[in-house]
């Protein structure tokens, strides 16, 4: 029971980490395209149009300033009852638009919240989808690594790693112009060795058969041998599929689900 | 409003069909060019079994991307206009229609409360106050004949 509760952490362990990259890449593709702001001003245009009719030059006759507008700096506020009371009166709204803008900005504010939500979660989805399927990261291989290395498991489910991926140092950020660019070069060289000396020792001790589809002796193993390339294939692809659905469930939840187990950990043994 | 929301989901469905048309397309031209390849018995320096993987995750990424990331901005249809709220141009045609109409009712009841007491007259049974509205008959009459709506 205990083997199967530290291959489970050592296995949600890499998940997160996993999870995190994902993170980390949907977030500066999000920046990138920036969606949020066209999602406030179609709900915008929607909300304006609902009440007084019309199209933008209608509206920018009314109220000039909208030409100047830069969605890319604004936030939710923008929706606000003032301001958009403001503007509709302006616009020559009738009184019962602005009786009742309130709830119409609650509906509003609701839908670019959905939509943003919503297609961040399909950006996470195909990014790990993409991840898994071009390194052909495998979870049915990762656990079965886990499962029947010990010596492995060991070194992913260290207490220190494990303390560090649950409460990660908060460090007092020093203000860039506080630092002297010689001192934060060498810093960074320190942290890029540290970083390559890891990967390089992760890529030794760890594979869990990362890239092995595209290895020139795959297919490895009797199983594989016995079935095929084309069976190891099929396994291969099935396997990084659904180790992309995982990666997609989001860093939280395997952030809380490595707490219950590490929590769950010490009264078995 | 029902149709405009009609219109904007079917056209919404129609851009995501075409484009997954599109992609379909390119990818079965991928397919059928590697297939003629080998056909030809060129020799490529990958495996089939690897080949026929990444054309497995290219489909299946490329209709993850087509289905959920790229679609319209925004999701669910506009809200409906409220039923007492008038667009720009039926407020500015508002006033001028109600007020025509409302210059036709007065004119209207006028007409009507003179002939009630034209009734009366001839019947012999108009009061004083009628009389003295009855003298300023020809006043009204000359009046209304000059407004719109008589």
């Amino acid at each position: 029971m205990l083997l199967l509760l530290e291959t489970t952490i050592a296995f949600v362990v890499i998940m997160l980490t996993l999870s995190f990259l994902t993170k980390s890449l949907t977030s500066l593709i999000k920046n990138h395209l920036d969606y949020y702001s066209a999602n406030l001003k179609g709900e915008f245009e929607h909300l304006i149009k609902a009440s007084v009719g019309g199209t933008w030059e209608d509206w920018q006759k009314d109220v000039p300033w909208l030409k100047d507008l830069r969605w890319d700096r604004l936030g939710e506020e923008f929706l606000g009852k003032e301001n958009l009371t403001r503007i509709l009166l302006a616009m020559e709204a009738p009184l019962v638009v602005i009786d009742s803008l309130d709830d119409r900005i609650k509906v509003h504010l609701q839908n670019i919240k959905y939509a943003f939500e919503t297609r961040t979660k399909n950006i996470t989805l195909a990014l790990g989808m993409g991840i898994c399927l071009i390194l052909n990261i495998n979870a049915f291989t990762i656990w079965t690594t886990l499962y029947s290395d010990q010596v492995v498991r060991g070194k992913l489910i260290e207490p220190a790693k494990i303390e560090a991926l649950l409460h990660p140092p908060q460090q007092a950020a020093k203000p860039k112009q506080e630092q002297d660019p010689p001192e934060q070069d060498k810093s960074l060289q320190e942290i890029r060795q540290n970083f390559m000396s890891q990967v390089s020792k992760l890529r030794t001790d760890m594979s869990f058969g990362v890239g092995r589809l595209w290895s020139k002796d795959f297919p490895q193993g009797e199983a594989y041998r016995q079935h095929g390339p084309w069976v190891a294939m099929l396994f291969e692809f099935t396997g990084s599929l659904l180790t992309g659905l995982l990666l997609s469930i989001g860093a939280p939840y395997w952030h809380d689900l490595l707490r219950r187990l590490v929590a769950l950990r010490p009264t078995r043994k | 409003m029902a149709e405009q929301k009609t219109r904007e989901v079917a056209t919404s469905l129609q851009s995501q069909l075409c484009n997954i048309i599109w992609f379909l397309a390119c990818w079965a031209l991928l397919v059928m060019v590697l297939a003629t390849l080998r056909l030809l018995g060129v020799t490529v320096p990958f495996p089939t079994y690897k080949i026929a993987y990444v054309l497995l995750a290219s489909l299946t990424l490329g209709l993850v991307v087509i289905l959920g990331v790229l679609p319209s901005t925004r999701f669910g249809p506009p809200e409906s206009l409220p039923p007492d709220v008038q667009t720009r141009e039926e407020r500015t045609r508002a006033p001028q229609e109600n007020g025509q109409k409302t210059i036709q009712e007065a004119w209207q009841t006028i007409g009507d409360g003179l002939q009630r007491l034209r009734d009366r007259e001839a019947q012999g049974t108009a009061s004083a106050t009628s009389q003295l509205v009855l003298n300023l008959r020809p006043n009204i009459r000359r009046h209304s004949q000059t407004r719109p709506g008589r």
